[in-house]
């Protein structure tokens, strides 16, 4: 069990058939590498979505055995100065290796929104100068943290959240391969808490599955720490009704159980806005004193009394005549 | 760059022209025997750099009118280098702290040290006692009031630690934003603005050294529109010089361009009041942000010529929508978006008020 | 190809052995323009290039000590290298190009598995020294490939060590004017950030008498005319790959790269290449879009990686459609807030966008205002974009205030935006102009100009700028000249002009929400049209000056 590898990386696709989620752009990129002249490309979107997997699957399709020695992976884990990029990436693009005509090697940039903006103008020249061998890879989460002159020479491709049910299906097929037990509300509890982040869904499962063995709600909320979601709901509709007493009872007991004020309150935001029922004009001000109060919470005040005021600015929404 | 402002600036302290007992009373102070740290303040143009250096000069002597411009470098704990030029005589040194943003606290501590560590020298060399009690340097900090909390608490451990071979002297328009563990370590000097009298005073001297002939009825105007501010009084006597002379009574004062700028605005909002023209107002209200006009003056401003043109009814409901934007504006980070909602605001309850006030009369 | 030497020679040998695969090379390389005719950039532009050339090099030999050195700036895909390559080899003048070597690497063990081959480079030397070496050797000696011609060093890549010391480049820059043998010419692109001002501060420029030219984005005519060029070029080249691209898609890449022509290349080729039967395929492939995509999709692959994107986004918030009936009830006190719920759910459409919150915000508010219907609207839509600011005051590590903040702001905005009595929503979407960095480099040269004045940038600005500008005392230095002229407001605003454009624009008719993709952009390029050329007349009017 010790040297049991993470599923993330054991069921991390490798075709591009196998890939999860944006069907489109997956499609889209299976396109141009059925004909090799690939452009330089930023793939952006959440954390989580498949870029990085994307890349390395259309790299492995297009240079085939060469796949090791054509490829340079650099992330924000390694040095990515200015003298790195000059220096390792120029050399990289310099060496010779032999690939099928048509070609070009790869460099992959892993979080390339943290690259320094002198590290980028340094990329920039190197993107053209050798873009007759060498093509680029960048992976970011937002697309305006990469400077004009780069996003210029490349096609920007956007990866989208996964949906819930692409996540589901995916969770439960390698509880079938590992033969995790679990029940229908542990499965609800990881497509929850993983927001459309396949990472996290993954890493989530592996956890509960080693820590508690049976996957249902209960254990995946113990091993996420998060209020848990159905607590939050009742809470939020008893204020769209106006009813202090049920909403405080149950903000009561989530303080109780010691969960900081963050916490509280950023689910209360997530749990607003993918409710189903409220008007949206409780919505929207619901939405606004919850900003106001997580603002207050992050200067360092977050005391019940705070929460509380929060609940009674949520009941007097639908009391207040305009 | 020889203006009248420089040109006629007093440069002793028995030379000033109002607030005489405060005067005689730093005389007093610098001759009698060590200068504590001091925090001078009051509203801009008062008086209070041209106070400042004619302590110095009570100080050191006239060596301190020789100014040089130096640019010193400082190197943060991430290796970040940050550059700020200073302005210094042989001894004192004028910095403006707030100038590099949030490593204020890096140019305040560093600052303090070096100057510290290179007097340490002087000071044992020096043997006449009186000497020796000279034998510090002067330190102006100017705007105070927007250094960061970080920085002001590095301030104080620096006075404290630095006694010996530095004196500070802090220039702010507010002592509100200064910590009281600051206030508490200086010398309070209030100095507030001249009387419009004063004011008329000056520009007649001024006038008379410089051979014109100043209608009283002029002085007077430039004296009001100042509002308390000699150096605005001061340019602005130069550039109706420069504008018409001989003067007449009746000429018109000339205002700052920035000023007339937002006139025009609050006009511009009062003629009309639909989406359009906030869209209009926006691009004036973008002008004047790019071309450096803090949003702090722009919103004072405004409001007070809005408020020229607004019923007494609804003055009330503006002022407090105001404070609320202003206050929002203080605390974020687009000054664009407050200002807007203001005028947005403004715009919405004006038209109400008509309304209503159209509907009274059907 | 184009004639230019490179100090490397391993490009020389890497480029001769891939120019078989000419089917490598992107299209930027393949289609590049090879006369002046071909260039996309402004006639008047090029000439301004050409007359440099003309005063500065041609059989002419300047007096010692002062090489001339030219400064070509301007956004990215501007045309920059493009037009010296082209004005160069028109005139038969070799470009020495300096590219930074690779430097030792220290210990790392991963940079000793690079080095295949015992390569090794620059010796203990530094980049400033080699830089240095480097452009008084190749203005004194010709390499092995030139005869007679004229050469120029052309500088694109600047040291990274002289941004940090900008007073030795500046040294640098002297010591080549009064030693050098021929024209340096400085390529610097303009982002955000203050480089040029650091690197050719104002004295600079006059000390060293560098011309600079300031290329403007390409206008969308010439972007037009180059695209129609590269597709008739690559049809006939590239055969069977090549797809030819409805006017839609050509549309779209023109709107979304603005007046950037490398982006627009790019684009292009993104959408033609690949067979007509893959590309059928892949439409087949695709899973079944809504009626809502399909339109945007059939424009063409690239239609929706774009910063088109972008705007669409924009526009779905703000012409918030809605269903037709209210399904959550609202008591009665509260009746005239009940609405339809939305089609489109603000976050997703957020999400989808992948640009940080602080960018869409700015979007937004940029366009809103073509949205608002009445002033009561309008102050209730500002005041969302005002608390959201707010909310987003604090410092939130984890970013769940960002898309607090943001949803405040969105939702708020859907909510209040209201159609104008008897009107239809128009709207051309624009990115915001406005840039706080450009400020504050500006108020970085007030402090240097008028440091003897006082130290505090709002009494400057305040006070002394005003009249001193009114009152012009003969002592002033340029320095100071130049700060009040771009400090002095003019009274009336170049700007306004600009937007009765807009606003007399078409209104068309917003049933078809997938218009904001077609008609939007029809009345976008209109305007984007007058306002390039105006502002390009507007440009070269201030380089006269000089």
């Amino acid at each position: 069990m010790a040297n049991e590898v993470p599923w993330v990386e054991k069921y991390r696709p490798e075709k591009f058939t196998e890939i999860v989620g944006n069907e489109e752009t997956v499609a889209r990129l299976e396109v141009f590498s059925r004909q090799g002249n690939v452009p330089n490309i930023i793939l952006c979107g959440p954390p989580g979505v498949g870029k990085t997997t994307t890349i390395l699957c259309l790299a492995r399709l297009l240079l085939g055995s060469s796949f090791r020695e054509a490829v340079l992976e650099l992330n924000a884990s390694n040095d990515r100065g200015i003298d790195v990029v000059r220096n390792k990436i120029k050399m990289f693009a310099q060496t010779k290796v032999t690939l099928p005509p048509g070609r070009h090697k790869i460099i992959i940039l892993d979080e390339a929104d943290s690259m320094t903006e002198g590290a980028q103008q340094a990329l920039r020249r190197t993107m053209e100068n050798f873009s007759k061998t060498t093509r680029f890879a960048l992976a970011c989460n937002t697309s305006d943290k990469i400077i004009e002159p780069i996003q210029s020479r490349c096609a920007v491709i956007r990866f989208g959240k996964l949906s819930d049910a692409q996540v589901l299906a995916k969770i439960i097929d390698i509880c079938r391969k590992e033969n995790v037990s679990y029940a229908e509300d542990g499965l609800e509890a990881l497509v929850y808490t993983a927001q459309g982040d396949m990472r996290q869904a993954i890493g989530n499962l592996q956890s509960t599955h080693v820590g508690f063995g049976h996957v249902n709600g209960k254990n995946v909320f113990k091993v996420c720490d998060e209020p848990h979601p159905l607590i939050i709901k009742e809470m939020i509709e008893y204020c769209a009704k106006g009813d202090i007493d049920e909403a405080y009872a149950r903000m009561q007991t989530l303080y109780s159980l010691g969960y900081a004020a963050e916490d509280i309150v950023s689910n209360m935001f997530r749990v607003t806005k993918t409710n189903q029922t409220l008007p949206e004009y409780l919505k929207l001000e619901f939405i606004k004193h919850i900003g106001l109060t997580h603002m207050t919470v992050l200067q360092g005040l977050g005391s019940l009394l705070q929460l509380t005021a929060l609940l009674a600015d949520l009941c007097q929404t639908i009391e207040i005549k305009s | 760059m020889a203006l009248y402002v420089d040109k006629y600036r007093p440069k002793d302290l028995e030379k000033l022209d109002y607030h005489k007992k405060q005067a005689s009373w730093l005389k007093g102070l610098v001759n009698g025997g060590d200068l504590p740290h001091l925090l001078v303040y009051g509203p801009s143009g008062a008086g209070k750099k041209t106070r400042i250096m004619a302590t110095l000069k009570e100080l050191f002597g006239s060596g301190v009118e020789r100014l040089r411009i130096e640019q010193q470098v400082f190197t943060t704990q991430s290796k970040k280098k940050i550059e700020i030029r200073t302005l210094s005589s042989n001894y004192h040194i004028e910095v403006n702290p707030s100038d590099v943003g949030i490593q204020d606290r890096v140019v305040i501590q560093e600052l303090l040290k070096n100057i510290a560590q290179t007097q340490n020298v002087a000071v044992t060399a020096v043997q006449d006692d009186k000497e020796r009690k000279k034998a510090f340097k002067v330190v102006i900090l100017t705007e105070v009031d927007r250094l960061s909390r970080d920085a002001q608490h590095a301030l104080r451990r620096t006075m404290e630690k630095y006694m010996q071979s530095c004196r500070l002297i802090l220039v702010c328009n507010s002592t509100t934003k200064v910590i009281p563990a600051i206030r508490s370590r200086c010398l309070g000097i209030r100095v507030p603005a001249p009387s419009s009298s004063e004011i008329v005073g000056i520009l007649n001297y001024i006038a008379k050294k410089e051979s014109l002939n100043l209608p009283q009825e002029l002085a007077q105007k430039i004296a009001q529109s100042s509002t308390g501010n000699l150096r605005k009084a001061i340019l602005m006597l130069e550039a109706c010089r420069v504008k018409q002379y001989p003067f007449s009574a009746d000429q018109d004062v000339i205002l700052p361009d920035w000023e007339i700028y937002i006139r025009d605005t609050a006009n511009e909002i009062i003629k009309e009041q639909t989406p359009q023209k906030l869209f209009d107002v926006r691009q004036r209200l973008y002008e004047l942000l790019s071309h450096l006009v803090p949003p702090q003056l722009i919103f004072e401003e405004l409001l007070q010529r809005l408020l020229e043109k607004t019923d007494d009814s609804i003055k009330g409901r503006i002022i407090a929508e105001a404070a609320l934007y202003e206050h929002r504006m203080h605390l974020g980070s687009k000054p664009i978006f407050h200002l807007e909602g203001f005028v947005a605001k403004y715009m919405a309850v004006y038209c109400e008020y008509q309304e209503e006030a159209a509907a009274m009369f059907d | 190809m184009a004639k230019i030497s490179l100090g490397m020679k391993r490009k020389a040998t890497e480029s001769s052995n891939l120019e078989r695969n000419s089917e490598a090379q992107s299209w930027i390389d393949r289609f590049a323009p090879q006369s002046k005719e071909k260039l996309a950039v402004h006639k008047k532009k090029i000439e301004e290039v050409e007359s440099w050339f003309a005063r500065n090099l041609i059989s002419k030999k300047f007096e010692k000590g002062k090489a001339p050195i030219l400064l070509l700036v301007g956004p990215t895909g501007s045309g920059k290298t493009t037009s010296l390559r082209v004005v160069a080899q028109d005139l038969d003048i070799h470009i020495k190009e300096w590219l930074h070597p690779i430097t030792q690497e220290s210990n790392t063990a991963q940079g000793s598995a690079w080095r295949e081959g015992g390569q090794q480079d620059y010796p203990k030397e530094s980049v400033v020294e080699h830089f240095m070496d480097f452009i008084f050797q190749g203005s004194r000696y010709n390499s092995l490939f030139d005869n007679d011609s004229q050469r120029i060093i052309l500088l694109e890549e600047i040291p990274s060590i002289f941004l940090r010391k900008p007073e030795e480049f500046h040294e640098a820059l002297r010591r080549y004017q009064a030693f050098g043998r021929c024209p340096l010419v400085i390529i610097l692109c303009e982002t955000s950030s203050s480089r040029e001002f650091k690197l050719f501060p104002p004295e600079i420029k006059r000390e060293l008498q560098i011309h600079t030219i300031s290329f403007n984005p390409i206008a969308n005519t010439l972007l037009h005319k180059a695209i129609r060029d590269i597709i008739i070029e690559a049809s006939k080249v590239c055969g069977k790959n090549f797809t030819h691209p409805m006017d839609s898609v050509v549309e779209s890449v023109v709107q979304s790269c603005q007046g950037d022509l490398r982006l627009a290349v790019n684009l292009l080729e993104m959408n033609c290449m690949g067979t007509a039967k893959k590309l059928a395929n892949f439409e087949k492939k695709k899973p079944k879009a809504t009626k809502k995509d399909s339109k945007a999709a059939t424009t063409g692959i690239g239609a929706k990686d774009s910063s088109l994107y972008l705007f669409h986004s924009l526009g779905k918030i703000l012409y918030s459609k809605r269903e037709d009936k209210i399904i959550h009830e609202l008591p009665q006190h509260l009746k005239l807030y009940e609405r339809p719920p939305t089609k489109e759910v603000p976050e997703e459409v957020f999400e989808r966008t992948c640009v940080s919150q602080d960018l869409f915000t700015r979007m937004l508010e940029n366009n809103a205002v073509n949205f608002y219907g009445s002033v009561k609207s309008a102050s209730n839509c500002a005041e969302f974009f005002s608390l959201g600011d707010h909310v987003n005051a604090t410092w939130d590590p984890s970013g769940v205030l960002d898309s607090l903040a943001i949803s405040v702001t969105m939702r708020g905005l859907m909510f209040h935006l209201e159609k104008a009595k008897g009107k239809t929503h128009f709207g051309t979407f624009k990115k915001p102009t406005y840039d706080r960095r450009k400020t504050d480099d500006l108020a970085l040269q007030v402090r240097h100009e008028f440091l003897m004045h006082g130290t505090s940038t709002e009494m400057l600005v305040s006070d002394i700028l005003p009249y001193t500008f009114i009152i012009r005392p003969p002592d002033l230095s340029q320095g100071q000249w130049d700060v009040l002229n771009q400090c002095v407001l003019v009274r009336k605003s170049q700007m306004n002009t600009r937007q009765i454009e807009i606003s007399e624009k078409d209104v068309f008719d917003e049933d078809d929400e997938v218009r904001v993709g077609e008609t939007d952009f029809e009345a976008g390029e209109k305007v984007l049209e007058t306002v390039s050329g105006a502002a390009e007349e507007f440009e070269i009017e201030e380089i006269d000056f000089n």
